[in-house]
């Protein structure tokens, strides 16, 4: 469902992104990690089409980006890590127009955007989204993605912002969703979330996608610990001593 | 205090700092500009002062001499006082409709800035005070637009020296005595009013008290000084001496009248402890009053028409923003104040309608692209490309101005009784429109971030300056080629009717085609999408 090749982005003589090689199937739930600045949200906006890449392939559902764009755009779903939208909208205005400009059966979503609403407790819909905090923009910005119920989901952060019960909702659609063959790529910085949800874990650090696979995988590939976040610490090149050390100093 | 005068403090080198980054950025070609903000504001306002304030004051106060000898019939005051009574009331009314919105939206309710505020260890008073402050300071150019009335009136009635103080701590009661009463309204008002509502009014109010400001600066004037001004003043007596209106206690005031003084500064002093009172209880919180509604029972009304979601939802948004009422009704009222007033012809009517519709189409378009940044990366995730978003704002642009245009020259041959031949020329400025509309897109999106943070201020700068040059040219190829190709004022051979219309135009359209075209491709929009 998801394929790049030798994908690489730069900014000026920055390498955001370096020689990215991923491959994730239908139905899988593929975890994107890396700390801040690694290079994930440059990813994401590369295989969403909002960046072009600087050299490399895109490939969503077998399809060039770069000759299918508007296609694949209409096709797939995408929570960004900052849920903003039109400020002198009211929330139904936008999910009005996001309704009209994917063009999708107005029942179906309708009925489906009902439901999200009803669990992730959207009431708010009457007035601007300017005056929403960013939780309420979240939420609503979740929902107008899953109505459309698309094949493949991006998910930059998904759950900040989020209270328990709607995160907890959240990643129960998502497991649901990859269950009846949905693909979807998430970036998170909660490392539990990551271990509990996703089958394959791409840790990305300086721009260069350093380790790959499942939990055991990971530790294969050298990194030392029980846990997601030991893994990824230790792959990552953070020194637990050095850590407690200035803790400590603090 | 203290904490006050270090937030006052830190607001001007805020204010002062924007404006260099700003300046820094685009006029002046990226150099970095080394001059103290104590010396800006000293500039700006030595340049209002020079330009502005002392000229006017001086022709000012020769209309209050002639004035002055005649006395207001029924009343204690003479024809100069009732002007002055008059001009306080306007400054009363315009601050009113100024600061209660923008109160209910800057100060009670809730935003980055207050919420910082409050998590400092700052007495709630002081940031009630600073907010107070600063609201003075965004209306104050509207009282200093009157500040040549009253230094005119000073002069003309020779006010002795040591009344000028009394004079001026008269007028600071005044506008202190407006504060209050509207802080007092606003803190009323907000119970109804949402941050939205109240930030919309603000832009209305604030664009009403410019275009008030352009026609008082048009009209009085030329009433003040004409040989019948009395006989006009007579019907604004009853306004201007209304017992009841805190701008007759003002002028009863600047009289020495006991009365009006004791109203004026007793019920200042009331209103200031009004504000003190509201201050000590100061917090913010009206933005998140929502009516809740069951969920499902919400109704998804489609906006599919003839022009798509994307014309709808963008004709929505610009419809509600408050900018937008400035930038309609200008183009309009302005060319027709001059044409009304007989200071010009047609054909400068004509160009100066050109040419403001064309500037202002491309302010709208930026303005629209503002709205797509605001939302960005939702919006660059649309399945729409980058040009058919660019040119649905162009669409809307150039249609609004393009009826703004047609009814400017209904109006204007209403009044002239003469050219309706320049209908002709609807199909050429649609096009233009159109094109500067795009220009204007392209314009904004290329601004550097800094500069592009809300509806209008794309077009400030060195962007603006380029538009208005554009604009000027355009409608000089387009409007004023074909007035003079197809009015008969000129007795020119037909060979050059037909050079100038409709030639003139058709190459203006094709020269700023040749100049866009490289700028609209979609690799490039996406592009400036991807940098703003």
């Amino acid at each position: 469902m998801i394929r790049t090749r030798n994908l690489t982005k730069k900014f000026a003589e920055k390498i955001a992104v370096n020689n990215l090689n991923l491959q994730i199937d239908a139905g899988e739930i593929y975890g994107f990690l890396g700390p801040n600045g690694a290079g994930k949200t440059t990813t994401i906006k590369m295989l969403t089409g909002i960046l072009y890449p600087t050299s490399g392939e895109i490939s969503i559902m077998g399809k060039n980006i770069r000759k299918h764009e508007l296609e694949i755009k209409r096709a797939i779903g995408v929570v960004p890590d900052e849920p903003r939208m039109y400020h002198d909208l009211r929330g139904k205005e936008f999910v009005s127009f996001i309704m009209d400009i994917y063009d999708v059966d107005r029942e179906e979503a309708k009925k489906r955007f009902d439901e999200i609403c009803d669990v992730f407790d959207i009431d708010y819909l009457d007035e601007f989204i300017g005056e929403y905090s960013h939780g309420m923009s979240q939420k609503l910005m979740v929902a107008t993605v899953l109505m459309r119920k698309p094949k493949v989901l991006f998910l930059d952060e998904p759950t900040v912002g989020l209270d328990a019960r709607s995160a907890r909702v959240l990643k129960m659609l998502l497991r649901k969703y990859a269950d009846e063959g949905s693909t979807i790529f998430m970036t998170t910085h909660i490392l539990e979330i990551a271990e509990k949800m996703c089958e394959r874990i791409g840790i990305i650090n300086e721009g260069d996608l350093i380790a790959e696979g499942t939990l055991d995988e990971l530790r294969a590939s050298g990194g030392k610990g029980e846990h997601l976040e030991d893994i990824f610490l230790s792959l990552t090149g953070a020194n637990d001593e050095e850590m407690k050390e200035i803790v400590e100093g603090l | 205090m203290r904490e006050l005068m270090i937030l006052i403090k830190y607001k001007f080198k805020m204010w002062s700092e924007k404006s260099r980054r700003v300046k820094s950025r685009s006029l002046l070609t990226r150099k970095k500009v080394n001059f103290p903000g104590w010396l800006l504001w000293l500039l700006i306002g030595g340049g209002f002062g020079g330009g502005f304030v002392v000229p006017l004051s001086i022709l000012m106060s020769r209309a209050f001499k002639q004035l002055n000898a005649i006395q207001a019939p029924g009343t204690a005051f003479s024809m100069s006082e009732i002007m002055l009574g008059m001009y306080g009331f306007m400054i009363m009314l315009m601050l009113l409709l100024n600061d209660v919105p923008s109160i209910v939206y800057n100060v009670v309710s809730e935003n980055e800035e207050t919420s910082l505020l409050f998590s400092l260890p700052i007495k709630r008073s002081v940031i009630f005070l600073l907010k107070v402050f600063e609201i003075l300071s965004g209306t104050s150019l509207i009282f200093a637009f009157f500040l040549p009335f009253l230094i005119g009136y000073a002069i003309s009635i020779k006010m002795a020296w040591y009344l000028i103080p009394i004079y001026i701590l008269d007028v600071a009661a005044f506008v202190l005595l407006i504060m209050g009463i509207s802080s007092i309204i606003a803190a009323f008002v907000a119970r109804f009013m949402s941050s939205t509502t109240a930030k919309r009014l603000n832009v209305i109010m604030y664009t009403m008290s410019i275009l008030g400001v352009v026609a008082i600066f048009n009209i009085l004037p030329g009433k003040m000084t004409s040989t019948n001004a009395a006989g006009w003043l007579k019907n604004y007596i009853g306004l201007a001496t209304h017992p009841f209106l805190p701008s007759t206690w003002f002028l009863g005031a600047v009289k020495s009248e006991p009365r009006y003084i004791i109203l004026l500064y007793g019920i200042c002093a009331l209103s200031l402890w009004g504000i003190w009172q509201l201050s000590s209880r100061y917090s913010t919180g009206i933005s998140r009053k929502y009516k809740k509604k069951e969920i499902g029972k919400v109704s998804i009304a489609s906006n599919k028409s003839l022009f798509g979601p994307l014309v709808n939802k963008d004709l929505k948004l610009l419809l509600r923003e408050g900018n937008s009422l400035f930038l309609f009704i200008y183009p309009l009222v302005f060319p027709l104040i001059m044409l009304f007033a007989g200071s010009w012809n047609s054909a400068g009517v004509m160009l100066m309608a050109g040419f403001l519709s064309l500037d202002y189409s491309a302010v709208i378009s930026g303005g629209l692209c503002f709205f797509e940044i605001q939302a960005y990366p939702t919006s660059a995730l649309l399945p729409l490309s980058k040009k058919k978003i660019v040119f649905a704002k162009a669409f809307i642009s150039s249609s609004i101005y393009t009826t703004i245009y047609i009814i400017t020259i209904l109006v204007a041959l209403f009044i002239v009784k003469s050219g309706w031949i320049m209908m002709l020329t609807v199909p050429f400025v649609f096009v233009a429109l159109f094109e500067m509309a795009i220009y204007g897109g392209v314009a904004y999106l290329s601004s550097p971030k800094n500069i592009s943070a809300n509806f209008q201020s794309a077009m400030k700068g060195t962007n603006g300056l380029k538009t208005a040059a554009i604009g000027g040219l355009i409608s000089a190829g387009i409007v004023l080629s074909s007035f003079f190709g197809i009015a008969n004022a000129l007795k020119l051979s037909m060979f050059f009717r037909i050079l100038l219309f409709p030639t003139a135009p058709i190459v203006t359209i094709i020269a700023f085609w040749y100049f866009l075209k490289d700028k609209v491709t979609e690799e490039h929009l996406k592009e400036m999408f991807e940098k703003a």
